[in-house]
């Protein structure tokens, strides 16, 4: 496209004046090619004609030629450089040359598994003269896939193409089946590195650690290759997974045009208090319109769900209003549509037949969907590399391409609209994988000795704190020790407790009431905030409005409507009571303490707001449930009397306080191996001050991570204090105490997070306070003093310096082996409601399992494996259908249904309803 | 139009009534003889007397009554029981590592030797169903009882968990004889795995109950698992699938207790149910207290025996 015409359209429109901050270009690149590697399979070539290929561009041939030498390859290069080519021809080449070979390529998404399912096929099939096709062909396996599918995988795949879930808790626990799969494996391809970060990467490393295990056992010896988007330390990654040594591949020699980015500010609108710029929405709107008007394929990133929807039915109505025709070729892309929906779209874009595309994160991995020439960034997605992956999505061969960034009216989108160097002038984030952590491990074991007995050669792939977790699980009765090895000693299969991604894998179906389909799927987490009376819902751009919310069936069901507004939910998580306090002590002035907490996910009011103009017509309770979760925090109690010595110096020690709350979840990822996202905040619970500063993990019952910062107290909370008083800004800034807005923290599509940013002034007198005792008066001296004497004389800019190199080593003593038996004690305690009784002095010290009830199954222990329980609903479900439906059950059974009806009876799972929908869809004319 | 669905005890009272269920006038096995069949030399302290029941309806009752289960310190009151005193086995050695074996003979259990005779000569008579069957499953090879191995698993758990109890009937010159492969601990699997893959090697036809969806693919999956070499491949007839297809349309379900109940005519009284097993097992490596052993060996042998006994009861294939 030719950008710079369409920049000076806009630049001399006076409707759009001034509203570009920054323009950033990258030059254009030249490819570099390189002949094929010698001795390849003359099938290989075939292999390439089908997927429209001539030649291989150098990194490419590069990897290609390391992978048959028998090397372990990570590919780190760029957006669409041909990634997926470097390990299908090396597989391609050992499935011909052996025929017992196998190999596994893993996805984080089932989409994209399915995805490079199919172009991997088309390939094959593409080859003339093969003898076997059908032995070549990749087997998709995951949740989807039918009993008689998962046998034909088991028996007779050799390609199949997997998620971690499927490896975790289908493949690996069965393994004695896989015999054949696991002996033959020669290849084991790990796509989209990235995503494997924090609670995630560690499970995965795991899962990966017990894959190495059995292969071993079998006589299997696979190569790995990875591939990841941009990251800082792509080898490290890729080496802290597998735990093998890699060759890095990164350079990327495939053409490209140049790309310019533009920063776009919407005006400001003065009318409004609540509102000091126009909705990027609507903005974003506007210039994908232009876009497409223009024949240009664009692409429009938006945060949430609802902002991808509601951006696609702007684009579609004002292109319908234009009387262009183009309406059609614009579409919206999420996650939950079904499978052939998406698979429609896919191929629509790839195809070149649309001509816009306003998606949620769920197009940012590599889905093939074929290039497009401009993107829209509506709000800076909070990781600079997930910025970098989004813009790639732009950009067709030499031609040149654009991307914008829209800014959401909120500090850290303004911020950036001022400092582009925030985004231009820093590397990118590095991850590391915290894959020895002994909470992680203590899982991975259990599920480790259950698969096979765990020796003494184990001991050592499993990390520093095996021996104690062995310990540990063998005192809880889990596993016995037998002639020199450890063995699972329980009748439960421990996979299933064993959860990859924490939270959030129960799942909600959406059916829309008038053709009985089922539209959309969304994990439960979501759906509580989404679906209260009186929401209204997008798909395809279309309102509906709810009818039903079945929250213990996860059923909702949905009806078309059509109405001028759509509802914002404002919802939140807490800390809503402290359960047990592990440890306290005095930190400063203050108390630090660890323990175990409830926190809640609240949805307590929606808003209904206008279309375009966003108007709040009204706000309304939602009568939502809140969502319940066991999580391990730590907190720091500020001595009573110092919130009014804040305000005696005319600051607001809340606004500080939350500050403090901010600036240490940012700055923890320099202390201890985790993400910024495992950790959430709030301020004062139920049995405690308002002013006690909670931080709490994200993931259920801790992965030790609250232990470790509890410890480090002093120095976190010190280095917090030099980063507040050292930052250059008035009174907040994001680099300090403003919030970037994640996935996980969106509260309300167009507020965001609402309000301005915290006080660093504040929030310096509080914990300047709390750590030095200083008396407020002091502490606003300091703050005016020249730079030098705040400390340090140069602006600390926490996200540059480099995260640990090395995970941190929990200390193996005797807290740690107590924390370790705690969490299992936990996780076999029945899920308390929130609202049970709470003490409001909590008790203080560590707590153990009685020895007679250590014997006991864990399913006898625990009423229900969900750990996700809705708070206000002490009834049990069997309880509440007896208590509903007393005279029902001595009634005759109704008569015989006709076999043409749907067979759907009440009592039905939602598996069984969606299965009999299906057959009944295809049953009727 | 599809029949009426009746009611599990409609069906009962009308099987009853045309003569199924449990008989009222067959000879019972005594309650000393099944004692003697397992040969528990010791008995508990606290034994209760057997509760008031149907006397001569029962097979056989267990020596401990059996309770729901309560934690540990309550439940057992006595002194444990050792496995290696209170049942007559020995350990054997294999490649793969010891195990117990328990044989039980037509000496040891009298209802071996009726059920027995009569398997040797339907085998041997071409019109009875028993052989029909036979013959459909190995045809063109001519079966004899000594060419026929009984198998039927006992496991620890769900899925891929380990198995700790393979009981086989072979036949022993002139009659039936069981064998139960017993892992005293989960590091014997891998022999219990061996001693029934050499068992089977020699024989032409494995019989089973619901073997081919589970038991021996279960096994095979054992067998990698613990790396025994398997390279068995028996004809295989699975109960199951001829039971359910005579027996179907007449009774609440095919599984074996039904049938034992309803075809076979017997009754367990204070049988350990299937699903207690896992844990009781796990109970006993973990306490080293074999009460519940006891049971689970009696439990398989009379699976076993069943199995044996509703072949005997196959009636005459159809003719065409």
């Amino acid at each position: 496209m030719d950008v710079k015409l369409f920049l000076d359209g806009l630049t001399k429109d006076p409707d759009y004046k001034d509203q570009i901050a920054h323009i950033h270009t990258q030059p254009p690149r030249e490819a570099v090619f390189a002949e094929l590697p010698d001795g390849l399979h003359p099938s290989c070539d075939a292999f390439l004609k089908g997927l429209n290929l001539a030649r291989l561009y150098q990194h490419q041939a590069e990897a290609v030629e390391a992978l048959l030498k028998g090397e372990n390859v990570i590919l780190s290069s760029g957006t669409a450089s041909g990634k997926s080519l470097c390990y299908q021809l090396p597989i391609l080449q050992t499935m011909l040359d052996d025929p017992e070979a196998t190999a596994l390529m893993v996805f984080p998404a089932k989409a994209l598994a399915r995805d490079q399912a199919v172009a991997w096929n088309n390939g094959v099939l593409s080859i003339p003269g093969i003898v076997e096709p059908r032995s070549l062909l990749a087997i998709p396996y995951d949740g989807d896939s039918s009993a008689a599918d998962r046998r034909t995988a088991r028996d007779s795949s050799r390609l199949l193409v997997t998620n971690p879930e499927m490896i975790h808790s289908n493949m690996i626990p069965g393994h004695g089946r896989w015999l054949r799969f696991l002996r033959g494996l020669k290849f084991i391809v790990i796509d989209e590195v990235h995503t494997y970060t924090g609670f995630f990467g560690a499970n995965m490393a795991n899962v990966l650690r017990r894959l190495g295990r059995l292969c071993e056992h079998y006589g299997g010896n696979p190569q790995y290759v990875c591939c990841s988007a941009t990251m800082g330390n792509p080898d490290q990654v890729a080496e802290l997974l597998t735990g093998k040594p890699f060759r890095l591949i990164d350079s990327n020699t495939s053409a490209s045009g140049s790309r310019t980015f533009v920063f776009w500010n919407p005006p400001r609108i003065k009318t409004r208090k609540w509102r000091g710029r126009r909705s990027a929405n609507v903005e974003a709107h506007e210039l994908m319109t232009k876009l497409v008007m223009q024949r240009t394929p664009t692409i429009c990133f938006s945060k949430a769900r609802n902002t991808a929807e509601m951006i696609y039915r702007y684009v579609r109505d004002s292109l319908k209003a234009s009387g262009s025709g183009l309406a059609d070729q614009v579409i919206p892309y999420r996650g939950g549509y079904s499978a052939e929906e998406r698979r429609e779209m896919e191929d629509g874009l790839r195809q070149g037949k649309l001509l816009g595309v306003s998606a949620t994160r769920a197009l940012e991995l590599g889905i093939d969907i074929g290039m497009l020439d401009a993107c829209i960034i509506v709000g800076y997605p909070g990781l600079l590399s997930a910025f970098m992956q989004q813009a790639g999505r732009a950009g067709r061969g030499q031609s040149d391409s654009l991307c914008i960034l829209v800014g959401i009216d909120t500090p850290i989108n303004q911020y950036i609209m001022q400092h582009p160097q925030y985004v231009f002038d820093r590397p990118i984030e590095r991850v590391v994988i915290d894959r020895d952590n002994p909470f992680v491990v203590l899982g991975h074991m259990r599920c480790a000795s259950a698969e096979l007995p765990v020796t003494q050669k184990d001991v050592t792939l499993f990390g520093y704190a095996a021996p104690l977790i062995l310990e540990v699980l063998e005192e809880n009765k889990k596993i016995t020790h037998h002639q020199d090895a450890w063995y699972h000693a329980a009748k439960e299969a421990p996979a299933p407790e064993v959860r990859l991604r924490g939270y959030g894998d129960e799942s909600t179906v959406i059916t829309d009431v008038n053709t009985g389909r089922i539209i959309d799927r969304m994990d439960k987490f979501r759906a509580m905030r989404l679906f209260y009376d009186g929401a209204i819902y997008f798909h395809r751009g279309d309102t509906y409005a709810m009818v039903d919310h079945d929250t213990e069936r996860n059923l909702v069901t949905v009806k078309k409507v059509d109405v001028s507004y759509y509802t914002d939910p404002v919802t939140g998580t807490a800390v809503d009571h402290i359960d047990h306090i592990l440890e306290q002590r005095p930190l400063g002035t203050g108390q630090a303490h660890l323990g175990e907490v409830y926190a809640v996910l609240n949805t307590p009011i929606y808003e209904k707001v206008r279309f375009y103009s966003l108007d709040r017509i009204s706000q309304h309770p939602t009568g939502l449930p809140s969502i319940a979760y066991e999580a391990m925090a730590f907190w720091l109690t500020a001595p009573p009397e110092l919130p009014e010595q804040v305000r005696r110096v005319d600051l607001n020690p809340e606004s500080g306080m939350r500050g403090i709350l901010y600036c240490v979840s940012r700055i923890l990822p320099l202390f201890l191996t985790c993400d910024m996202n495992d950790f959430d905040w709030s301020l004062g619970c139920r049995n405690a001050e308002w002013h006690t500063m909670f931080w709490f993990e994200f993931y259920l019952h801790g992965i030790g991570n609250s232990e470790q910062c509890f410890d480090r107290m002093e120095t976190i909370l010190a280095t917090a204090l030099e980063h507040l008083l050292t930052c250059d800004c008035d009174d907040g800034c994001p680099n300090c105490t403003s919030r970037i807005i994640t996935p996980y923290h969106v509260r309300n599509i167009e507020l965001g997070e609402g309000g301005g940013p915290y006080s660093r002034r504040a929030a310096v007198v509080v914990l300047n306070a709390i750590l030095r005792g200083d008396s407020a008066a002091e502490s606003v001296k300091l703050l005016t003093s020249s730079r030098q004497k705040r400390g340090q004389s140069f602006l600390p800019s926490i996200v540059d310096k480099p995260r640990l190199t090395e995970p941190n080593r929990m200390p193996l003593d005797r807290r740690t082996r107590e924390l370790l038996l705690r969490k299992l004690e936990r996780s076999r305690h029945p899920m308390q409601s929130v609202d049970h009784v709470i003490d409001l002095k909590p008790q203080v010290g560590p707590r153990a399992e009685s020895e007679d009830t250590l014997g006991q199954a864990d399913a006898a222990r625990r009423s229900q494996h969900s750990a996700i329980r809705h708070a206000a609903d002490p009834l049990s479900r069997k309880l509440r259908r007896k208590l509903a439906s007393p005279a029902e059950k001595k009634k005759a059974p109704p008569p015989p249904v006709p076999p043409t009806a749907t067979p759907i009876q009440g009592g039905d799972s939602v598996a069984r309803r969606a299965r009999l929908r299906k057959k009944g869809d295809r049953g009727q004319p | 139009m599809p029949e009426k669905r009746k009611s599990r005890n409609d069906l009962a009272a009308q099987l009853a009534a045309r003569g199924y269920g449990p008989d009222q006038n067959a000879k019972p096995i005594s309650r000393d003889e099944i004692r003697r069949a397992v040969r528990g030399k010791r008995t508990p302290s606290h034994q209760r007397p057997p509760s008031a029941g149907p006397e001569q309806e029962i097979i056989y009752r267990r020596d401990i009554p059996r309770q729901s289960p309560r934690p540990p310190a309550r439940r057992r009151t006595g002194p444990p029981v050792i496995l290696e005193e209170s049942i007559e086995g020995m350990e054997m050695r294999h490649t793969h590592g010891k195990g117990f074996v328990v044989t039980t003979r037509a000496d040891d259990l009298e209802a071996v030797q009726p059920i027995s005779t009569r398997f040797k000569a339907l085998l041997a008579t071409d019109t009875s169903g028993l052989f029909a069957r036979v013959n459909t499953v190995c045809t063109p090879t001519r079966i004899e009882p000594q060419d026929i191995i009984f198998m039927d698993v006992e496991s620890t758990g769900l899925g891929n968990s380990p198995l700790f109890l393979i009981g086989i009937m072979i036949w022993n010159g002139s009659v039936f004889e069981i064998q139960q492969f017993f892992a005293r601990n989960y590091a014997e699997e891998a022999a219990v795995v061996a001693f029934f893959l050499d068992a089977c090697s020699a024989k032409k036809l494995l019989i089973t109950f619901n073997g081919k969806s589970f038991d021996f693919p279960y096994i095979r999956a054992r067998a990698a698992t613990t790396r025994v070499p398997f390279t068995i491949d028996p004809y295989h007839l699975d109960m199951l699938h001829v039971c359910r297809r005579i027996w179907k349309k007449r009774l609440p379900n095919c599984k074996l207790q039904t049938l034992e109940t309803f075809i076979c005519k017997r009754r367990r009284h204070g049988d350990i149910p299937g699903s207690e097993i896992p844990d009781a097992y796990h109970d006993y490596v973990r306490s080293s207290d074999a009460w519940q052993m006891v049971d689970v060996l009696k439990h398989n042998l009379l699976d076993l025996l069943t199995m044996a006994d509703l072949m005997n009861r196959f009636p005459a294939m159809e003719v065409e």
